[in-house]
């Protein structure tokens, strides 16, 4: 078993533009705005990094291939920068890009910045989805459904399955995934840096249009702009930058193995990318008990069926209890493990190459103390996990930062 | 062959897969180059989940779709036709059908795709 990165890497400044419906921003402005914030809050200067990696999806839209978007935007000094992607895991593919990079003494310092601009693709969702989302290309448009976006329908399908398995009716099943939605607003509503930011409530929800049966407008994470960047650096040098650097505990992807879309094993009542990565994160973080050991958690909430499924692929309630959890309120700001403090993807949308790296910026600020009205008391252990593909085929990375 | 309906059938552990695959998607075998080609088109399945999708592209919103589970093995992700959602349950048994899956007016294709209908006795 090797090493792991465990307190290797540290996080020694961050950065997060405001998300939003950015009509008047281009992808270079959210660039800036996350790299300077980023900068200041290292306190380092650009000539400093040695490394960067930009993570973005949808490169067509306003941004461009390879990573010299970033390099031009940014004025990088001929330093190497690499563009990743694994779909809406392409956040966490650059923050584990860096830190590898820093860990095996390629670099001391490097970036990691997520950018999208999925407004600008005119399109209430992620669209282009046989060409560009789903694992066969082209001819994806040939043997697939006529999707323009497989996720709404594909993780409905989880909570077809989901809601069977465990005896819950479509009404029960719904409620429950509503009070998800709610949570993550109130969170929300008390984060300037949200894109939606107002309460709501069960009734709400489950009033809302539906999207992909049984999924609903308010059981989908919105569209939103954004960005996120990441300075890390060696954890022997961490502390001559600041007193409170945030140490990388574990950082894991899993990737499907095509099992669960092409073979009669998988159950599609969870996520097998998340359980396998975060098995693997636990490793590596030395956690034996998750529920006992996370503080809080940044989960991916692209519906709220996924934020479902994922308390229990994280383990952190049982098997077909995670309804129980959420009834009792052990997700909430003020519950046992809170979950999307920051109001999650269901407030700040998804602009796919920056929600690995926000969700890092709310563990981060927490960790520090700086988050304010959402501050959670005395936070030890962040998770974050960001997922990308549908269920059936799917790639998860997980993170867990700490002091 | 993909456009037929056929797929690829292991012949060291005996698993079907659709789309044919070189390599085998059975967790526990992991073949590779060890298939025979295996016919889908004329096996009946049933419903492993399904979903009623009103952001997709329809002709007839919502667009229908759902996992199949085959007789005899193999699973694949299909738009269901001539039936409306609230036919639609986990276990309800299918066979396929070669329709008309999409229309690119401009280019003057029409695409044909296997779909899932309910079985007519």
């Amino acid at each position: 078993m090797p090493d792991g990165i465990k307190d290797k890497v540290a996080i020694i400044g961050m950065g997060c533009a405001k998300f939003g419906e950015l009509w008047n921003k281009s992808a270079e402005d959210l660039m800036v705005e996350a790299f300077q914030e980023a900068l200041e809050d290292a306190g380092i200067e650009k000539k400093d990094i040695q490394a960067a990696w930009q993570s973005n999806q949808f490169t067509e839209v306003n941004i461009g291939h390879s990573a010299l978007p970033l390099a031009t935007t940014l004025k990088l000094p001929f330093i190497p920068v690499t563009r990743v992607e694994n779909l809406c895991a392409s956040g966490t593919e650059a923050i584990r890009a860096a830190c590898y990079a820093v860990a095996s003494g390629a670099c001391d310092i490097a970036l990691a910045l997520g950018v999208e601009k999925v407004k600008d693709l005119g399109f209430g969702g992620l669209p282009r989805a046989n060409e560009d989302i789903v694992s066969l290309g082209t001819k994806g448009r040939l043997i697939f459904p006529n999707w323009v976006n497989p996720n709404p329908g594909m993780f409905a399908m989880m909570a077809i399955r989901y809601f069977d398995r465990y005896g819950l009716s479509i009404e029960e099943g719904k409620v429950a995934l509503a009070k998800v939605s709610v949570k993550s607003h109130h969170n929300g509503a008390l984060n300037p840096k949200a894109h939606l930011r107002r309460e709501i409530t069960v009734e709400d929800v489950l009033n809302a249009p539906m999207i992909a049966w049984p999924l609903g407008l308010f059981d989908s994470c919105g569209v939103s702009d954004g960005a996120a960047a990441a300075i890390l650096a060696r954890a022997d040098m961490a502390k001559s930058f600041r007193p409170d650097p945030v140490y990388i505990k574990a950082l894991q992807i899993a990737a499907d193995s095509g099992e669960s879309l092409m073979y009669k094993g998988y159950d599609y009542t969870h996520v097998e990318t998340t359980y396998r990565a975060a098995i693997r994160a636990y490793q590596e973080a030395g956690i034996k008990n998750p529920r006992e050991e996370i503080s809080m958690m940044e989960v991916h909430d692209c519906f709220s069926i996924t934020e479902l499924v994922t308390y229990e692929d994280l383990m952190i309630s049982p098997r077909g209890k995670a309804k129980e959890d959420i009834d009792a309120g052990f997700f909430e700001l003020d519950g046992k493990i809170p979950c999307q403090p920051d109001g999650g993807l269901k407030c700040f949308g998804h602009p796919i190459g920056a929600s690995g790296l926000r969700m890092l910026y709310e563990m981060y600020k927490q960790l520090q103390g700086k988050a304010g009205p959402r501050q959670i008391k005395n936070p030890g252990l962040g998770l974050t996990h960001n997922l990308g593909g549908q269920p059936p085929q799917s790639v998860c990375g997980v993170a867990i930062v700490g002091l | 062959m993909i456009l037929a309906l056929y797929g690829s059938k292991c012949k060291r552990c005996g698993t079907p897969q659709y789309p044919p695959q070189r390599i085998c998607v059975n967790p526990n075998c992991g073949a590779v180059d060890e298939m025979e080609d295996y016919r889908f088109s004329d096996k009946r399945g049933v419903v492993f989940s399904y979903t009623a999708d009103h952001v997709a592209s329809s002709i007839d919103p919502p667009l229908l779709y759902g996992m199949i589970d085959f007789d005899g093995g193999g699973r694949f992700v299909f738009e269901f036709t001539d039936c409306e959602r609230d036919l639609l349950k986990i276990g309800m048994p299918v066979e396929m059908s070669l329709r008309r899956k999409y229309l690119d007016e401009p280019r003057g294709i029409h695409g044909y795709f296997w779909k899932a209908i309910p079985i007519r006795e």
